[in-house]
């Protein structure tokens, strides 16, 4: 005789929440409290506290909503370690989207924080300045290879200035800049190799373009050899993942205007990166009631849903005699129920070795900027993280999203537990037939 | 309060700054498990030894406080829930697997070890941890040996108790007692078996020993469906009649099946009154003969379709809608009570009309889900919690359906527990004298009655176990009639 | 007591409820209200009460009465030898040389009613004092059974719970602990109480059915229960194992515990106890170690595991035969009663008994010894007996010697007062601390200085809190 009970209703005068962001009461009463998602959230298992449990927050998203608790103090801090990486939305026999209702939490929590000083500073020039502009984002990437290469980086550290910006953690995980940017591609349209089986908008990325022009690389000669014409409309921007992480929606709204508009007309837009597809897919809930927004979401895929759907051509790739284990990024696995596919196109690479790690969809703590800002449970996820993979004995691991990637190579590079960390593309890519691997000659859009 | 003030600087130098929860937010998250009842601690512990156990109950005592031991808070029935205050004692850090002893069939656990992560630790041995409750993805060992928790499985393998052998426990003074252990049948009284199922009522439990089973050879999962209620509860007792016994016997009546399926896409067909959900284990020939001697049952009862899982991953399609079948009710109206109570398996038609008659009397929506080859019903009353009144309504049906099962010949309940939430129906079951022996047993482990108060018991006799612990004189009282 | 106190019960009871047996009182209720009156009465007047099925000795798996043996003259007592060991030279001596009370024996076997059954749920309940040839019987009526091979047709089924015996089929179907649903019993206060009910899923409070079997009457009377039935046993057959030593018997075990077979009984033998007692399976020819399992199924299923058997008995080179007339031959196995019951987790048992028959050789004894192998649980006897001071300090030998195999092993002795065994168990725990020996169960969570109660400690604090006069047997123990 155990009850789903009625939480006061919501929008009464007491509730903590005032603004049109806030959560929605038809969301988080589906949480019937069962405690199903607590064995499956990184945060639970690792403080064994139920503040920092799904069910725990959002109870106390419902407090809030009720009156019961301000969102000052203690409501913040747990609302803050929450990783956004919805394993706990895998785990719902309910179906709660446990992300629409954090992150509208922590758009109030934004809405309503008034932050000063350095760190607000840092914070509203990357989110709206960095992120949205690639020239900007190649200047701050021009300094941070500079610094990367040279002896900058010893001083920086030595004088504390890092610190000072709030970088201490993130300085090691910081992308190694490569050396050409994702630039020149940009506005250009390449050919399909062999007869053509889909034309796709690919998703460039903005940090990808600078961190991870290589993987971007990798990614179009795959698709191009799989039978896709790929187009790069030059009018993109930043996907805005990280924004509506950080509870700053507005923000986000615009770019999805944007990118709505750069990525009309396609069969499909392509990521190869699970954050920033999971944020394209989630545009209609973002834009309320918008008939475009939901429309584009609909179009969306995941480079690993697109190939493993459209299959690959016989002979596209040889054999790879390698052993590797595989990271589900938690916004593929969890955020959009996508674990087989990555695994359908390994399992094409002829003596390719998979072997599973315990917990692979469990969260690596790169979490968008979660590592950045929490840097000491990150560090601890990770370390867990590490382990398991060298359980496998697996030289390379593989997984499918920029961030993770980072997270996971700051891991090796502190644990030594495997060698490399690749992208799916880049495995992919790794393995294609020689031949198909060159990049033929693109032609403007 | 003045208590308060005296036990938490010690109880943070004992157990560190991240061992004690004493802020509103925090008591406010430990209100709450996975049922109806609500109640604030006073503080949370988290231990993470049995030494830290056995120290924090020291304390406790000193200080004259309740200690409420919870492990995931996944329960039922509120027994994991500060009735009127206290201390909530969090076993969830101490989850360490002490020894698995295969030969012996035995493994050593922590109460915090998750009810599955065990069987996955030992998979590779052939063996396993029999009971399976719905939610085993997250409750603990701790847990299901203090509510002696079920699952579907245990119809032919039996409950929590049947699978242990052995207990730490830490009572109410911060005495250890040991009691049975790795061998079996051990002399003297099972106080294992009387621990097991006594909802955190006569000591903490530090360690568990528990049995392992050897997995069967072969499983098969058969899907019933049947147009007409009647039938399908027909089928239940003519298996048994049978002589068969199958690991698992789930049934899900029509409105249930239809909300599982548009959530979990198990297979059930929508226009279907009732399905059976039956599994089979044992050899391969026999779960053979078995399989067919059950379908041909299930026909002659009047089947209209009966299908068996061909493989591994439609078994789990078919499993997947009976283990997140509460959640799936979530979807469509959140608001439900999840009853659990117990009829003798000859009469599930009669209860289930009894059920439906209930619903239409008081106009509210009621789905079966059950356990069927135990006789184990759990019922869900929809409501619409934003309106005034619908939930003292759906409490009413509650109860009712409640009194019809005990009618039956049957119990309130039959894994969830009693805890806060059904103390006040034991008089439906058992005698004042009944109740009375109950209550003198748990003074012998518990005697102040600081373990876990309110609980089990009826409530309004545990003023006279408060009043005890204040005037020893009145036990004496108690005492000259035993 | 006087005569003339005596014919007061007499007048109470009447003729039907009171009777004198080899000049000893004995209550003989017809019903629950009146077990509960004679409870009382006893209470009042300070007599001690001995519920006739047993009282004095908890034996596990070693007693059992002869088969068809008249039944034992105090009633439910359907221990072989009666009520000498409960009230001469042995069990309870001690108890009753300490307390001169008046002692009533408590016959229930009046109370032998149905009360209940359900083919349809199998389930059923009855008064206590029904025996197992009616329970059988009646059971069998629907094809249906309760696994009570522990005792004789005589034997009551209070008795069999009291003692918590059980016989070879346990180990595919359980004890008594685990069918019974529902128990109704008499305490101390002559109050009535119920734990359970009649149904086979049920955790409304605290498990009384556990507490009381196995409790040996000292608690409380068991006068009624409620138990899960089973479908009757398909068609059965048994093949034996002939073993060449203990080592043999113990790579058997390991081997069929990790087979996927599921045996109904599986039990070893020293070949001298079971059958007629001329080898397990009554065949001629000198006693050697054997396995006997025990499978049921139709045709097909009996083949395959004819054909594991087969298999496994050629992979490990020990001969195995099919026992002709085997039911015939589980009748009668539990027939002759051990004196001595032992238990030890499974993988160790073996090896334990080893050592058992080590030491009884090295006193010029041969060790005689039947039991269920998977489970770690054997009757033994010593052949010849050991009598006198030998034997009462062969208990505590045993204990040493077992506590450094495993800390959990334990030991009975019929002929020991009824608590000794709790008084020996957690002994291996005791000596992990003291010699660090780390192979008890608890060894390696333990931490030192602990407030460690012993469990046996308990059970006798219990029994003070529940019968705090002793109305129940000796509540002298322990004292």
């Amino acid at each position: 005789m155990s009850v789903a009970e009625t939480t006061p209703p919501a929008g009464t005068s007491r509730s903590a929440f005032h603004t049109a962001d806030r959560p929605r009461w038809e969301d988080y009463s589906r949480c019937i409290h069962c405690g199903l998602c607590l064995e499956a959230c990184p945060t639970f298992r690792l403080l064994g506290e139920e503040m920092d449990s799904p069910r725990g927050r959002i109870y106390q998203i419902a407090q809030a909503d009720a009156g019961r608790l301000p969102l000052a103090g203690a409501f913040e801090t747990h609302i803050g370690r929450c990783l956004d990486c919805r394993a706990c939305q895998t785990a719902c026999p309910s179906g709660v989207e446990y992300g629409k209702i954090l992150e509208r939490a922590r758009a109030e929590l934004a809405a309503q924080r008034e932050v000063r000083g350095p760190k607000a500073w840092l914070a509203n020039y990357v989110f709206r300045r960095l992120l949205p502009d690639p020239k900007a984002m190649a200047r701050q990437a021009r300094l941070l290879r500079w610094y990367q290469r040279g002896g900058a980086r010893a001083v920086a550290r030595a004088t504390g200035a890092l610190r000072l910006l709030g970088l201490a953690q993130a300085e090691s995980l910081a992308p190694e800049v490569e050396g050409e940017f994702f630039r020149a591609e940009m506005g250009r349209t390449f050919p399909a190799l062999g007869p053509r089986r889909a034309r796709v908008a690919f998703l460039a990325g903005c940090v990808q373009r600078v961190a991870f022009a290589g993987m971007n690389r990798a990614t179009l000669r795959v698709l191009q050899a799989a039978g896709c014409e790929v187009v790069i409309p030059a009018a993109q921007t930043c996907c805005g993942a990280l924004h509506v992480h950080a509870g700053r929606r507005a923000e986000a709204r615009e770019l999805a205007r944007t990118n709505i508009q750069a990525f009309a007309g396609f069969d499909a837009v392509v990521t190869n990166s699970a954050g920033c597809g999971s944020a394209l897919k989630e545009y209609g809930d973002l834009l309320e009631n918008d008939a475009a927004a939901e429309e584009f979401a609909g179009r969306v895929r995941d480079a690993t849903e697109l190939l493993a759907a459209l299959g690959l051509p016989a002979g596209m790739l040889r054999p790879l005699p390698w052993k590797v284990t595989y990271q589900d990024p938690c916004h593929l696995a969890h955020g959009q129920r996508i674990r087989s596919a990555p695994r359908q196109l390994m399992a094409a690479i002829p003596e390719l070795e998979l072997v599973e790690m315990v917990r692979a969809d469990s969260c690596c703590g790169s979490a968008g900027i979660y590592n950045v800002v929490q840097p000491e449970i990150a560090g601890r996820l990770l370390d867990e993280k590490m382990a398991t993979v060298r359980a496998t004995r697996a030289a390379t691991i593989v997984t499918a999203n920029p961030g993770c990637m980072l997270q996971l190579r700051a891991g090796i590079r502190r644990s030594g537990a495997a060698d490399r960390v690749m992208h799916v593309m880049e495995l992919l890519d790794a393995a294609l037939e020689p031949g198909a691997a060159e990049n033929p000659a693109a032609k403007p859009e | 309060m003045e208590k308060l003030r005296a036990i938490r600087p010690r109880l943070q130098a004992l157990l560190g700054p991240d061992g004690v929860v004493a802020d509103a937010l925090g008591r406010m998250l430990y209100e709450y498990d996975g049922g109806v009842d609500r109640g604030e601690p006073d503080l949370v512990v988290f231990p993470r030894s049995p030494d830290e156990v056995i120290a924090v109950l020291r304390l406790a005592r000193e200080h004259g406080l309740a200690i409420i031991p919870r492990g995931a808070g996944t329960g039922l029935s509120g027994g994991a829930v500060a009735r009127d205050g206290g201390i909530i004692l969090s076993l969830n850090r101490m989850r360490k697997i002490l020894s698995v002893e295969v030969e012996n069939q035995r493994a050593r656990v922590e109460p915090g070890v998750v009810n599955l992560e065990l069987s996955e630790r030992i998979s590779g041995t052939g063996f396993y941890f029999v009971p399976d409750p719905s939610s085993q993805k997250a409750c603990t060992i701790g847990g299901n040996v203090a509510e002696n928790s079920g699952g579907p499985h245990t119809l032919a393998y039996g409950v929590t108790v049947n699978h242990v052998t052995g207990l730490e426990v830490v009572l109410a003074d911060g005495e250890v007692l040991r009691t049975g252990g790795m061998a079996p049948d051990m002399p003297g009284y099972d106080l294992t078996g009387l621990m097991v199922g006594s909802e955190g009522t006569l000591g903490v439990v530090t360690a568990v020993t528990v049995k392992l089973t050897r997995k069967p050879e072969a499983v098969r999962t058969l899907l019933a469906i049947y147009d007409q209620v009647d039938r399908a509860a027909e089928t239940v007792s003519a298996i048994t009649a049978a002589g068969i016994t199958p690991a698992a016997l789930e049934m899900l009546d029509g409105f249930t099946l239809r909300a599982v399926e548009a959530a979990v896409q198990a297979g059930y067909p929508l226009d279907s009154a009732a399905v059976l959900l039956i599994e089979i284990e044992g050899l391969q020939e026999e779960v053979a003969e078995h399989a067919a001697a059950v379908e041909a049952v299930c026909r002659q009862a009047g089947a209209r379709e009966v299908r068996q899982a061909r493989d591994a991953a439609e078994r789990g399609r078919l499993w997947a809608g009976r283990k997140q079948a509460f959640g799936a009710m979530g979807r469509i109206c959140p608001n439900f009570y999840v009853m659990d109570g117990v009829i003798p398996r000859t009469r599930v038609g009669p209860v289930l009309r009894g059920i439906e008659a209930i619903g239409q009397r008081r106009g509210l929506r009621i789905g079966n889900i059950f356990h069927a080859g135990d006789g184990n019903l759990h019922p869900l009353v929809f409501f619409d919690g934003r309106q005034a009144g619908q939930l003292e309504l759906a409490r009413e049906a509650s109860r009712e359906i409640i009194q019809l099962c005990v009618e039956q010949g049957g119990s309130i309940t039959g894994e969830h527990g009693v805890g806060m939430e059904k103390d006040e129906l034991m008089p439906l079951i058992f005698s004042e004298a009944d109740l009375d022996f109950m209550r003198w047993l748990k003074q012998a482990f518990n005697p102040e009655g600081r373990l876990n108060p309110g609980k089990m018991l009826p409530t309004y006799k545990s003023c006279r176990e408060t009043a005890l612990a204040t005037r020893p004189e009145l036990g004496k009282t108690i005492e000259a009639r035993i | 007591m006087s005569a003339a106190a005596w014919a007061e019960w007499e007048r109470r009871l009447g003729a039907e409820g009171f009777a004198w047996d080899a000049g000893r009182a004995v209550a003989r209720p017809g019903d629950v209200e009146q077990t509960a009156a004679v409870v009382r009465w006893a209470g009042e007047e300070g007599i001690q009460i001995r519920v006739g099925q047993g009282g004095g000795n908890l034996a596990a798996n070693a007693a059992s009465p002869a088969a068809g043996a008249p039944a034992a003259a105090n009633g439910g007592d359907t221990r072989g030898n009666g009520g000498a060991a409960a009230n001469g030279a042995g069990a309870a001596s001690s108890a009753v040389a300490a307390a001169p009370r008046p002692v009533l024996r408590l016959d229930l076997r009046r109370m032998r009613r149905l009360r209940f059954y359900e083919p349809g749920d199998l389930t059923a309940g009855w008064d206590a004092g029904a025996t197992v040839a009616e329970v059988k019987a009646a059971l069998a009526a629907h094809g249906q059974f309760l696994p009570l091979d522990g005792g004789g047709g005589a034997a009551t089924l209070g008795a069999i719970l009291a003692a918590r015996r059980s016989g070879p089929l346990r180990h595919g179907f359980g004890t008594a602990r685990d069918f019974v649903i529902g128990i109704e019993a008499v305490t101390a206060a002559g109050e009535i109480v119920h734990g359970g009910g009649k149904v086979v899923k049920n955790v409304a409070g605290y498990d009384l059915m556990r507490l009381l079997i196995g409790s040996a009457g000292t608690l409380a009377v068991i006068t009624g229960v409620n138990c899960k039935v089973f479908p009757a046993l398909a068609a059965t057959e048994t093949i034996a194992f002939t073993l060449a030593d203990f080592a043999a018997a113990e790579r058997l075990r390991s081997r069929l515990l990790h087979s996927p077979l599921r045996l109904i009984a599986w039990e070893l033998t020293d070949g001298t106890v079971g059958g007629t007692g001329t080898g397990a399976d009554g065949a001629e020819g000198p006693a050697a170690i054997t396995a006997l399992v025990r499978f049921q199924g139709s045709e097909a299923v009996r083949a395959r595991y004819r054909r594991e058997l087969a298999a496994i008995a050629a992979e490990s080179g020990v001969e195995a035969r099919a026992v002709e007339a085997e039911a015939e031959m589980w009748d009668r196995w539990e027939a002759e009663r051990l004196p001595l019951a032992m238990g030890a987790p499974s993988g160790v048992a073996v090896e334990l008994l080893r050592r058992t028959a080590e030491m009884a050789a090295s006193g010029g004894r041969s060790l005689r010894f039947r039991g269920r192998l998977a489970l770690g649980a054997f009757g033994l006897a010593l052949a010849p007996e050991l009598t006198g001071d030998a034997r009462a300090a062969w208990p505590r030998e045993w204990r040493t010697m077992a506590a450094r195999v495993h800390g959990d092993a334990w030991l009975q002795d019929e002929a020991e007062p009824w608590y000794a065994a709790w008084r020996g168990m957690g002994q291996g725990a005791r000596n992990d601390q003291a010699q660090g020996v780390g192979s008890g169960a608890h060894g390696d969570h333990a931490a030192g200085g602990r407030d460690l109660r012993r469990e046996g400690d308990w059970m006798v604090r219990l029994k003070r809190h529940l019968d705090p006069r002793g109305l129940f047997g000796p509540a002298e123990a322990g004292a």
